[in-house]
């Protein structure tokens, strides 16, 4: 027998950890991706904001020095002391100013050395304020008025203008950059979402195309399963028909052989002591004897060749129906009918159509006839028997009907055994044979077997027709 | 007094050589036929050659001995038929009555009847053709 082909899907076992590792490094990249996007995006936001607050401080230094620079012009003109609120809140803001742009740019000494200088020309520029305002409450008028002249509070202001636009511009740039750095990221997870989708669909499009394979290899596995079902299947139906044709062949010796048996037991036993009784006839007659011994000799002679005759029949009967053999299978069966009445007390309805059939049908449909009705004598507890003998179309027909107890299931008994004998039997010989029993209605034994004409009958075979 | 004109049908041809010697020993019987099968029984019957007895067996070469008699009570033959078988059961006793035989001896253990039968068909004490006993 041809070895299965290789299954295809299941030829590289190390396939499947492979893309399951596959599919655990694109979820770990899918993953990390996301994460590695999620935090730069959370980076660059902190970062923004943090500049957005350096800048503010930036403007907070500037708008608190003008707001000095007007609150001194105000109050050397008008003398008003409220004028310098602003100028005494402003030195406090402007400390907490550079004190946040110092935390902003801790990690920058170039920044921090300008946060150095914003803050010494803001301290300049707060001292040239202050100093005209001490020199105006001790009435020096004109000198703080000569110091206005000097222009020495505008050079100063520039001086902070200048370093104040450097680390605005620093800020601007370095914003620049980061909102590009953010694009980038955002650009980078766009792209890593696509590349992540496409490699996402062709692991799908992987998946469905194994499956597919998959699929098709257990369709052509169930497939080749069912092949080689049905190889054997139709090997053991060979083999059964085989079987069946050499049970029937034995079947067939085994007949032929009891007949043959029989048939010396009838030819040359039986003519042999039925010569001896009529020699014993003869003799009885001939020797017109009164001698007492020698009657009884004769009586006991004659009654021992009885016993001989009678084992012989009943050695005959047992091989091969005499009734069938000699008379056919209609006379063999009113027989066994008659005696199976006279020992049962059962009554049988008869009912036979001529049928012509060869020697091991006949035979066959015989041992139904009796297979069936010891089964009734048995089991049935039945008080009529009909049996039907009956050629339909191109068959014979043997029934045998009880109206006795039936059986639902006997399975295992010796009858049941019986049962399956004469079922191989006839079907060996091409017919059919079916039990029919319901519980409490009794069974009906039916056998079917193709009608054949019988071979020519070979000389000196005891043979009769069924006539009369 | 004349012997008994007597047909055997018999397929054996031991017995029916040992029947014949007895027959003509004990009981004055003159054979005057005799047959293996059926056919040639039949055969001999149509012929319509006067006889007195008809000693049938049932199994033959082919044929049987019912078939001889059912010829034999067809054609009205007014001789006596006796049955001479192995197989005189009940059932074909029955049917040989049926089918006209005046008497049925089992081959093993009735010759002796059978040999009385013939002595009495020929003192003309035996009874009437076509009765039972």
């Amino acid at each position: 027998m041809p070895s299965p082909p290789p299954i295809p899907g299941r030829r590289a076992p190390w396939r499947t950890p492979l893309a399951l590792a596959l599919a655990v490094l694109l979820a770990l990249g899918v993953l990390a991706g996301a994460e590695w996007t999620y935090q730069r995006a959370l980076d660059s936001l902190a970062s923004l904001g943090a500049r957005d607050t350096a800048r503010n401080a930036i403007q907070t230094v500037m708008r608190r020095l003008l707001d000095m620079e007007t609150a001194q012009r105000g109050y050397l003109l008008t003398g008003r002391p409220q004028y310098l609120d602003p100028y005494q809140a402003a030195e406090t803001d402007i400390a907490h100013a550079i004190s946040r742009l110092r935390e902003h740019y801790r990690s920058d000494p170039e920044l921090l050395r300008l946060v150095d200088s914003l803050q010494e020309r803001a301290r300049e520029k707060t001292s040239e304020v202050t100093e005209t305002i001490a020199l105006y409450n001790a009435g020096s008028h004109a000198a703080w008025h000569g110091l206005m002249l000097t222009d020495i509070g505008r050079e100063k202001m520039e001086g902070v203008r200048r370093v104040a636009d450097v680390l605005m511009v620093t800020e601007e740039r370095r914003l620049g950059i980061e909102r590009a750095a953010i694009y980038r990221t955002l650009a980078v997870g766009h792209i890593g979402v696509y590349v992540l989708t496409l490699l996402s669909l062709l692991a799908y499009v992987f998946f469905l195309r194994k499956n597919a394979a998959l699929q098709n290899s257990q369709i052509e596995h169930a497939r080749h399963l069912q092949m080689e079902r049905d190889s054997l299947e139709s090997q053991v139906r060979l083999r059964t028909e085989e079987l069946a044709q050499l049970n029937l062949g034995l079947q067939e010796m085994r007949d032929g052989e009891r007949s043959g048996l029989a048939r010396a037991l009838h030819d040359d036993l039986g003519a042999l002591l039925t010569t001896a009784k009529l020699d014993l006839t003869r003799l009885r007659h001939s020797l017109h004897t009164t001698d007492p011994e020698v009657t009884e000799r004769l009586r006991h002679l004659s009654s021992s060749l009885d016993e001989g005759i009678g084992m012989k029949r009943r050695m005959m009967e047992e091989l091969m129906p005499s009734a069938l053999h000699n008379l056919g299978l209609q006379a063999a069966i009113e027989h066994r009918a008659t005696e199976f009445e006279q020992q049962t007390g059962m009554t049988i309805d008869l009912a036979f159509m001529p049928v012509t059939l060869d020697v091991p049908s006949e035979q066959a449909l015989f041992a139904v006839v009796q297979g069936a009705l010891s089964n009734v004598e048995r089991h049935a507890s039945a008080t009529i028997v009909s049996l039907r003998l009956a050629q339909e179309g191109i068959h014979a027909v043997v029934e045998v009907q009880d109206n006795g107890l039936g059986f639902a299931d006997r399975q295992g008994t010796t009858s049941a055994s019986g049962l399956r004998n004469l079922r191989h039997r006839i079907e060996s010989l091409g017919g059919q044979f079916s039990v029919h029993s319901v519980p409490g209605s009794g069974t009906r034994v039916m056998a079917r077997l193709p009608l054949r004409q019988r071979d020519p009958a070979p000389p000196g075979a005891p043979r009769a027709t069924t006539s009369g | 007094m004349s012997p008994l004109r007597t047909y055997i049908v018999e397929d054996n041809k031991v017995i029916y050589e040992n029947l014949v010697s007895t027959l003509e020993e004990l009981a004055n019987v003159e054979v005057v036929g005799h047959a293996s099968d059926e056919e040639t029984a039949v055969h001999w019957l149509q012929q319509g050659d006067r006889f007195d007895l008809m000693i049938i067996d049932i199994f033959l070469v082919t044929g049987s001995g019912l078939g001889v008699l059912k010829a034999a009570q067809e054609s009205n033959v007014p001789a006596r038929r006796v049955v001479l078988t192995n197989y005189a059961t009940p059932d074909i006793r029955k049917r040989c009555a049926l089918l006209g035989a005046d008497r049925v001896f089992d081959k093993s253990c009735e010759l002796d009847d059978l040999i009385a039968y013939c002595e009495r068909i020929s003192d003309g004490s035996a009874t009437a053709p076509g009765g039972l006993q």
